[in-house]
């Protein structure tokens, strides 16, 4: 351990006499271990695998090349090099290599942080849709017209990767379109009317699949209850067929007034409205009476169509009184275009309706004269003689497509300068939580707080606020959705020949399973190591069937402990069985590398080409168990090395199925469980395997989930400069019992979230 | 199946045409114009199968279905995408297979910062003789949406599902949904309101591009360049806005389809019958159509095959499953000799549509299992207008890079272009 000492030491010098320190120490112990260790394949002209170690000869020249520094860095943490069948380095000198590395090639100064830079994020789709619904009062699904997203870092919400084409904004124009054409209702409103639709039309004849059928002559009679006096269009939807007497004739009655007579020639499948227009006088209950009259029938007709005169009422509706009120405009509208003030202009009351839908768009106050621009188009419509609420509304569409709309602007004193770091300003403070949590735009509290400049000093309650609020579902969806893969569950699906019981609905309550554990521990602000070894989990009748758990009775998920059970956590649960399963076989391999991918925050390096796949065991020839295929190929040391990272683990958790159901026996042997991790621990089955990781692996757990959350958070990905703020947020999350709420605290609270960088 | 019994009914009704040359713009008998079209076909072919075993061009086997159509047909030997190797990246074959087969560049490796390929052949194109049409160029896809976000290898999915790019790093998203293509195409079938819509378009595209430029001052360089993308959208839409008035719809001469058919196979029918229509129209003569990306997964049930096609890919020589890819070669080949049938059945000028198009099909892999990237699997069909000798296979000198034919098609479009990516000249006897 002298080497850990020494360096840890020379951590602690000042900052000049630091970088001597790191270029005595390049010279007198790390250059020496480099060329023990590395040399004979990276070293003196020989470049295997593309790498050099050569032309590294000073701490800026490994500096300038930082991507390869990352990549020699991960090989050594994860013990990728030197190869397995090499003479090793011991795992002192492994970790003086990085944390040598971690200082000389990426040094980071803890009390002066870079935030980095978040590059002008573009809505994704989700969050469009959602911000649409958000600001019109009302969802309008266009998420479907929307070009899909491309993602970077395992996420689609990253700004980089999130292009604009004209494609993209060819649809914003037609989404921008569609949604205010459901919300906004120009012209006249109809009057309110009341409606009898046939099924409660009483009186003689019978009900029929259509309406009220009167196959004799008889009266139908349809009850309105009281109704204002006045005077009202009465509109009645009839259909017939004729017998040989003709047509039916109907008799509109009212309060024992025969107010009309009609011949109805409309076809009895297809009623059309008949309209008169009517006076009430109020003072006791309406109803409508429609007599039918002139029944006629025939046993043996010449033509068959005039069998038999039969009178199909479908509804009778009252419209009025038409002397009175219009009905108001949908809720929708009058929220968006609010009501004419009494005298007021049409250009203030556009005005109006400007500064507070921008305000609610562009996700903060508009500038000075921001709104007044847009009455420019309000001129060019009333010109062109359209009405003023579609005037009003040609302003609207434009600031939905407007980049201020769009994109999500994060204004910075000095944005040129890449040396001034500024707190990110209160109102795109708001956005970067609403659309962290919610996916979607800040609600009224977060922008009042914004206008205020109060929304950093309440920053802990409206965290919890906000995720205690329903919208922080899209958390789960979307970040849990990525993050877990569980958006990839719809691909997956066990091969119906093995399988022959699976279907659809168990994968959807394994999804439904998955994100119901994350958002417990969002919630209830349990240990992110529920994550791996949850005692409950939260099922429904057939998923505890499917599991082999104690009855669930009724329809609904339950909460259940898990006691006895080996299904503890993510690693126990059939949406992780899925997602790292073939059609046909489980694939220990995919399952090692999500685990060590998702939740040990160690990815490991991609397969190189030429790798074959393996086949199901036992189809034909050898009838190795897959586990005993793997072992044969992994004899090849240029797989050896990764593999021994990930197929442990997959081993561990052989006794789930590719359909997440348990097993003791494959192609009727025993399941062999063993397993050894890297290191030399070993051990036997899931149960062993999951109290290894949580026990021995939780820092990497929680860096692992403080990645990526800080990823999704941001929109961009991690850099080597996060380091002390993804430091920061595990160690602020451990010291609140790493429960996932801290740690979402902990996000918000970091550098990278409340500040930018500018840009040169 | 309600959309596609509409859609057969469509594909009758054209037929049944008298004479399309009376709706959008006229063809002249003339000069025909020449269209030009790529369909990507992902993880390679099981070359064994696909290959013709002598000197002649014999389709037989995984192209058996291409047989009738010989004499329409190019097998290019010999063709490679360079840029899809590593040349250092380290592994990404499939990103970068998918990024390199019209652009011949080499993708910038990175997971979002910087994305960065280069401008693909058909865009191109578009730039230069797209404004002879109502639209520039149609993108088409039959790619599942995508899902979580992790790609191939530390490279961003935006490399590994887009093929056409309309500059260095912003992809040009294709469609998926016929039912958004046939309204892209063909309008909403309300003339008036459809150029309603488009006045009232122009002028909010108009007002926002003020928008854009004042944000821009307030921006950092890299957001910059963000609106940067926004305004060039802008100017393209407002052009595309133009074009249309300046060509009004053709008679689609089938009904709108309804949406996205549940088969694999009718959905890849609709686009393609929806390209021969776009190009028969005249309302386009550049498309790209990515049936499905580089390292799609795809099962075939409907071939029962139930394991991804990817994974099949990685054949190790095993007898089973390069049957089992073979078979999936043939699938694809038949959807597409069903196009090419239907581009011969559409008369256009002097000859069939056929005679004038220029459709390259192919994958920018070679072999799934080696995933190699030279002697690309390619077919070139079609008489590109008297411009190309068919019916036969032709052996380019080894090492030849595929944008040297990007290069040659674009000369007989009439596009003038020094080069496409690494192309190092143009592909001569074609």
């Amino acid at each position: 351990m002298r080497g850990s000492f020494f360096i840890l030491a020379s951590l602690l010098l000042p900052a000049h006499g630091q970088e001597e320190g790191l270029a005595a120490q390049w010279k007198d112990h790390i250059q020496p271990l480099l060329e023990e260790n590395c040399f004979d394949c990276h070293g003196d002209g020989v470049h295997k695998g593309e790498l050099s170690l050569d032309p590294y000869d000073s701490i800026p020249a490994m500096q300038a090349d930082r991507d390869v520094w990352k990549r020699i860095r991960s090989h050594l943490e994860q013990q990728l090099m030197p190869p397995p069948d090499e003479f090793q380095p011991t795992l002192e000198e492994r970790e003086q290599l990085i944390q040598w590395i971690d200082a000389a090639v990426f040094p980071v100064d803890p009390d002066h942080p870079d935030p980095g830079r978040v590059t002008l994020r573009r809505l994704n789709r989700i969050e469009y849709e959602n911000t649409l619904g958000d600001l019109l009062g009302k969802r309008v699904k266009v998420l479907d017209l929307l070009p899909t997203d491309d993602s970077g870092y395992g996420f689609d919400n990253i700004g980089d990767v999130l292009t604009l084409a004209p494609a993209h904004l060819e649809k914003f124009l037609e989404a921008a379109r569609i949604a205010l054409d459901e919300v906004i209702r120009p012209g006249e409103m109809p009057f309110p009317e009341k409606r009898v639709s046939g099924t409660e039309i009483t009186g003689e004849g019978a009900p029929d699949s259509d309406g009220h059928l009167l196959f004799t002559n008889g009266s139908a009679r349809a009850k309105f209850g009281r109704m204002p006096a006045g005077r009202y269009q009465l509109t009645i939807e009839a259909g017939g067929s004729s017998g040989p007497g003709g047509a039916p004739v109907m008799e509109v009655w009212l309060a024992d007034k025969k107010v009309d007579v009609r011949t109805i020639d409309a076809d009895r499948f297809e009623p059309r409205p008949v309209t008169v227009e009517v006076e009430i006088d109020g003072g006791s209950d309406t109803e409508v009476r429609l007599d039918f009259t002139n029944d006629s029938y025939d046993d043996d007709p010449l033509e068959v169509e005039n069998k038999d005169a039969n009178l199909l009422i479908s509804a009778v509706a009252l419209a009025g009184p038409i002397d009175g009120p219009r009905q108001p405009k949908p809720k929708t509208h009058r929220d968006l275009l609010d009501e004419r003030r009494d005298g007021e202009a049409t250009e203030a009351w556009a005005l109006r309706v400007f500064k507070k839908f921008g305000r609610g768009a562009f996700r903060r106050p508009l500038r000075e004269g921001e709104a007044e621009r847009y009455l420019e188009l309000v001129r060019m419509s009333l010109n062109d003689g359209l009405d003023e609420e579609t005037s009003i509304r040609y302003g609207l569409e434009a600031m939905l497509v407007s980049p201020s709309f769009l994109f999500r602007e994060e204004p910075q004193p000095d944005p040129g300068n890449a040396e001034a770091i500024h707190p990110v300003d209160e109102h795109a403070l708001a956005s970067r939580l609403s659309y962290f949590l919610w996916s979607t735009m800040p609600d009224e509290a977060l922008m009042q707080l914004a206008d205020e400049g109060k929304l950093r000093e309440n920053l802990a309650r409206e965290i919890d606020r906000m995720i205690d609020d329903d919208r922080s579902r899209a958390l789960v969806e979307n970040f849990g959705g990525q993050w877990l893969q569980l958006r990839d569950l719809s691909a997956q699906f066990p091969a119906k020949r093995k399988f022959p019981n699976f279907d659809a609905r168990l994968r959807s309550d394994m999804r439904r399973e998955t994100q119901m554990l994350l958002s417990h521990l969002f919630h209830e602000n349990r240990p992110l190591t529920d994550l791996l070894d949850a005692d409950y989990t939260f099922v429904n009748s057939r998923l505890a069937r499917h599991y082999g758990l104690p009855e669930v009775k009724g329809r609904g998920f339950k909460k259940v402990s898990l006691e006895g059970s080996h299904r503890r956590g993510i690693l126990g649960q059939g949406s992780f069985h899925l997602l790292t399963s073939l059609p046909l076989r489980t694939s220990p391999v995919m399952r090692g590398k999500y685990v060590l991918e998702n939740l040990l925050d160690s990815a490991p390096p991609p397969p190189p080409p030429n790798v074959p796949q393996l086949k199901p065991p036992g189809r034909h020839g050898d009838n190795l168990s897959l586990r005993e295929q793997m072992e044969k190929h992994r004899e090849d040391p240029a797989c050896s090395a990764c593999h021994a990272l990930m197929d442990p683990i997959g081993f561990g958790l052989e006794n789930f199925d590719a359909d997440g159901s348990w097993r003791d026996t494959e192609n009727g042997k025993p399941i062999n469980s063993t397993g050894e991790l890297l290191g030399g621990r070993k051990f036997e089955g899931a149960d062993e395997l999951r109290r290894i990781l949580v026990n021995e692996h939780r820092p990497q757990l929680l860096r692992s989930v403080a990645s990526k959350m800080l990823t999704y958070a941001l929109g961009r990905g991690t850099d080597w400069f996060d380091r002390p703020a993804i430091d920061r947020i595990v160690r602020e999350t451990e010291a609140d019992h790493a429960g996932a709420r801290s740690m979402i605290h902990a996000v918000v609270r970091s550098v990278p979230f409340q500040y930018r960088r500018g840009d040169p | 199946m309600n959309s596609r019994r509409n859609f057969l009914k469509g594909v009758a009704a054209t037929l049944a045409l008298p004479s399309l040359e009376s709706f959008g713009n006229p063809v002249t008998a003339a000069a025909s114009p020449r269209r030009l079209a790529f369909v990507y076909v992902p993880n390679g072919v099981n070359l064994d199968r696909w290959l013709p075993k002598g000197e002649d061009l014999a389709l037989t086997d995984s192209l058996e279905s291409l047989a009738g159509l010989r004499e329409h047909l190019t097998l290019l030997r010999h063709l490679d995408q360079d840029k899809a190797f590593a040349n250092g990246d380290g592994p990404g074959d499939h990103a970068r297979a998918n990024a390199s087969f019209l652009t011949g560049c080499q993708a910038r490796k990175t997971s979002g910062a910087d994305i960065s390929v280069g401008i693909s052949v058909d865009q191109i194109a578009a730039r230069q003789i797209g404004h002879e049409t109502r639209l520039p160029s149609l993108e088409l896809s039959t790619d599942p949406p995508r899902r979580s976000g992790n790609c191939d290898s530390g490279y961003s999915c935006a490399y590994q599902y887009n093929l056409s790019w309309l500059d260095e790093d912003t992809p040009a998203p294709a469609e998926r949904n016929p039912r958004l293509v046939f309204e892209r195409l063909f309008g909403s079938g309300d003339f008036k309101e459809d150029s309603r819509r488009r006045a009232y378009r122009k002028s909010i595209l108009d007002f926002v591009r003020e928008d854009a430029r004042r944000m821009q001052r307030r921006l950092g360089s890299t957001d910059r360049g963000k609106v940067d993308e926004y305004l060039t959208a802008v100017r393209a839409l407002e052009q595309r806005i133009e074009h249309a008035e300046n060509h009004p719809p053709a008679e689609p001469g089938m009904a709108e389809p309804a949406g996205i058919p549940s088969s694999y196979g009718d959905h890849i029918q609709m686009q393609f019958e929806l390209m021969a229509l776009a190009f028969q129209t005249d309302s386009t003569r550049v498309s790209t159509f990515l049936m499905a990306h580089d390292g799609s997964n795809r099962v075939f049930p409907e071939l029962g095959i139930n394991n991804g096609h990817h994974a099949l890919s990685h054949h190790r020589n095993d007898p089973q499953q390069l049957e089992q890819i073979a078979a999936i070669d043939r699938f694809y080949a038949e959807q597409f000799a069903q196009f090419l049938h239907r581009l011969k059945s559409m008369p256009d000028g002097e000859g069939s549509l056929l005679d004038h198009s220029m459709i390259v099909y192919g994958s920018g892999i070679g072999d799934g299992n080696r995933h190699n990237h030279d002697d690309l699997p390619l077919l070139l069909a079609g008489g590109g207008g008297g411009s190309l000798t068919p019916g036969r296979i032709v052996r380019a000198r080894e090492g030849t890079p595929m944008t040297n034919l990007h290069l040659a098609l674009l000369d007989r479009m009439g596009v003038s272009a020094e080069r496409v990516g690494d192309s190092t000249g143009r592909l001569q006897d074609i």
